[in-house]
């Protein structure tokens, strides 16, 4: 599904990603690992194609990422936002367009979504006046309107309390279900473990370690806490 | 281009929901209205009765000249409005007792007329603060006419001696454009319709900037951006904010049109002025109202691509926020221009894409700019537009994610040489 072979990128002088290759298959849960500053946000904007490589090719479902269509491609950034004016309703709609879902369907999916997260009671209300937790629900839902193939979410799991990251949690596990790729950034190791069938850690800007999940957990002790302290800690030695 | 258009269908909505719109809209007109409306209020109150006080210096024409005062100035009755006194002085008591008149009310207005009045026709008028500038005005004007019908008879002529000879001429101008036929010259439709358009399109652009750069500002910090970039390229991003808000500038001018329009009924009546629609709505209308939609797009490019360059609002409005003296510019400069319309600052202006518009309207209306000029100025407009629209979806492109730092001049071209 998503090939990445040899990606490098610098910005003013300073290597942020160094030479990073990853095979992500079709209905896999990737795991994307690395402590601040490693280089995870700039490797997963180049896959979607908003920062370009200085090297490398980046190719989904073997066309690369500068031409293929992003319709199918959900992603959800670290850095958030929405346009706090505008409707809940109005604002999924819009980015369900941009997403090419045709008019006819996107307020159905818009409302499904809206269920689905439990926040159908929000849905006609400004974006500023949602906690922090429900307009960042609103994100997800942006994310995954256009049912992708391709889900790219970077820390979703953050801000929401536990009920809510189980709502996400078996959103994702259904995608899985659906033969759907996703790969996950997250720095809460618990929830690699639970949903990741491989992953990769990175420090630096390259790939420290890369496997089944269960076989790093293996390696080091059974936790991945464990795996990220021991590899990070000999790399910067 | 289905995603230029949802972008540019978006930007429209959001615009017509601000406040900044509804306000750049009507803000030009509620100017105008503000400057005008204390100036005809000046001048239209109806003079109330008052006490008057005449000292007559030795002329011996007090009695006629308050005959003529009641005759003149008059209420809707055709009454006096002034009820006159005649008051003497001496060269000891002159200022003491105008002073006192005034002061203790016991007359609103003195007329002083001195002695000699035949020969130098010299008055003074002292008044308290219920007198407004319209009725001395009028006093002025009465007793002027009084001075002048004396003399007229002293010279051994008539009244109608007098008509005679102060009746102004009945000028006609016609001018002749290149099609040789000789129009009508109408000042108001030559110099008013496209001075019109030019300061509806300044107000325009100055009130609009500020949402123009917002927009692209609220994306940028709210980090909305990374989201939009993810589903649409930055070109497609640029031209459908272009688009989007360069539509809110036909709707704008769609509404002053029928402002305009209902004017244009009305106005000519009101303001007792030669205007009619057909006067306002000439084939030059066409031109005007689409080098309003130009300068309007070529503005949103140009503070949609600077927009970018910032994080927030406040720094935008500091660092490109003058900009929009450009827009201002060519009103600053219509005197000279109109005065003397073939000065080579007409030409310079005429060819800086951020005055085009402007210069291209005056010159329309004032220099009757042949049709190849204007279509040609047109394309050199849009080509600029166009320009800037690629340009700035270059720097847009690279200055999205780079946060809390300011871009350089050098950069900038970088990128946009990329």
């Amino acid at each position: 599904m998503l090939k990445i072979d040899h990606i490098n990128k610098a910005f003013t002088g300073v290597k942020a990603v160094d030479d990073i290759s990853l095979d992500i298959p079709v209905g896999e849960v990737f795991g994307f690992l690395g402590p601040n500053g490693a280089g995870k946000t700039t490797t997963l904007r180049m896959i979607m194609d908003i920062i370009q490589p200085d090297s490398g090719l980046i190719t989904i479902d073997g066309e690369p990422s500068t031409t293929c269509d992003h319709k199918r491609i959900g992603y959800l950034p670290e850095e958030r936002g929405i346009y706090q004016k505008a409707k809940v309703r109005d604002v999924v709609e819009y980015f369900g367009k941009l997403k090419s879902i045709p008019q006819s369907e996107v307020k159905e999916r818009a409302n499904y979504w809206f269920s689905r997260l439990k926040i159908e009671e929000l849905a006609d209300k400004k974006v500023a006046e949602l906690s922090k937790g429900n307009q960042q629900k609103v994100q997800f839902i942006i994310a995954v309107i256009n049912d992708p193939i391709l889900m790219i979410l970077d820390e979703p799991f953050t801000g929401l309390d536990p009920v809510n990251q189980k709502i996400l949690q078996d959103v994702i596990k259904d995608f899985k279900a659906q033969e759907h790729t996703i790969i996950l950034s997250t720095h809460q190791m618990a929830k690699v473990e639970e949903n990741c069938d491989s992953m990769c850690l990175i420090h630096k800007g390259k790939i420290i370690t890369m496997g089944k999940t269960k076989d790093i957990m293996e390696k080091h002790g059974g936790s991945l806490d464990k795996a990220f302290i021991e590899l990070i800690g000999d790399s910067d030695e | 281009m289905n995603k230029t258009l949802t972008i540019a269908q978006w930007e429209l909505r959001r615009g017509l929901k601000s406040k900044a719109f509804i306000v750049s809209v009507f803000m030009p007109f509620i100017i105008l209205l503000i400057s005008i409306v204390p100036s005809i209020l000046a001048f239209s109150g109806d003079i109330e009765a008052k006490d008057m006080g005449i000292i007559d210096q030795g002329n011996g024409i007090y009695e006629e000249v308050s005959q003529h005062l009641n005759k003149q100035i008059t209420t809707d009755d055709s009454e006096g409005i002034y009820t006159i006194q005649e008051y003497e002085t001496t060269s000891e008591n002159h200022d003491t007792l105008i002073q006192t008149l005034i002061k203790d009310n016991i007359a609103s207005i003195v007329i002083v007329i001195q002695p000699d009045f035949m020969q130098n026709a010299e008055i003074q008028i002292y008044h308290n603060n219920d007198v407004g500038l319209e009725e001395i005005s009028e006093l002025k004007g009465t007793i002027r006419q009084y001075s002048m019908e004396k003399r007229i008879v002293a010279l051994g002529l008539t009244k109608e001696d007098m008509d005679y000879v102060l009746e102004r001429p009945d000028v006609t101008i016609y001018e002749i454009g290149q099609s040789g036929n000789a129009v009508r010259s109408n000042l108001i439709v030559r110099y008013g319709v496209p001075g019109v358009f030019l300061w509806l399109l300044v107000m325009g652009i100055v009130m609009s900037s500020s949402m123009l750069i917002s927009g692209v500002i609220e994306e940028r910090s709210n980090r909305i951006i990374e989201i939009l970039m993810s589903s649409i390229k930055s070109n497609e991003l640029m031209a459908g904010k272009i688009i989007g808000i360069g539509m809110l500038g036909v709707i704008q001018i769609t509404i002053y049109l029928v402002i305009i329009f209902i004017f244009s009924i009305y106005g000519g009546t009101m303001l007792n002025i030669d205007l009619s629609p057909a006067d306002v709505f000439t084939p030059n209308i066409l031109w005007y109202f689409l080098y309003f939609i130009m300068g309007y797009f070529m503005y949103a490019a140009v503070y949609v691509s600077l927009g970018s360059l910032f994080d927030n609002e406040r720094e935008a409005q500091q660092s490109v926020g003058f900009l929009s003296l450009f827009a201002i510019l060519p009103i600053m400069l219509i005197q000279p221009i109109i005065m003397n319309p073939d000065t080579p600052l007409t030409g310079i202006l005429s060819f800086i894409p951020l005055t085009t518009p402007f210069m291209m309207i005056l010159k329309i209306g004032i220099l009757s700019a042949p049709l190849w000029e204007i279509l040609l100025m047109m394309l050199y407009l849009l080509a600029w537009i166009a320009g800037i629209t690629w340009a700035g979806s270059k720097i847009f492109r690279t200055t999205l994610l780079m946060y809390g730092k300011r871009a350089t001049l050098k950069e900038i071209i970088q990128w946009i040489r990329s």
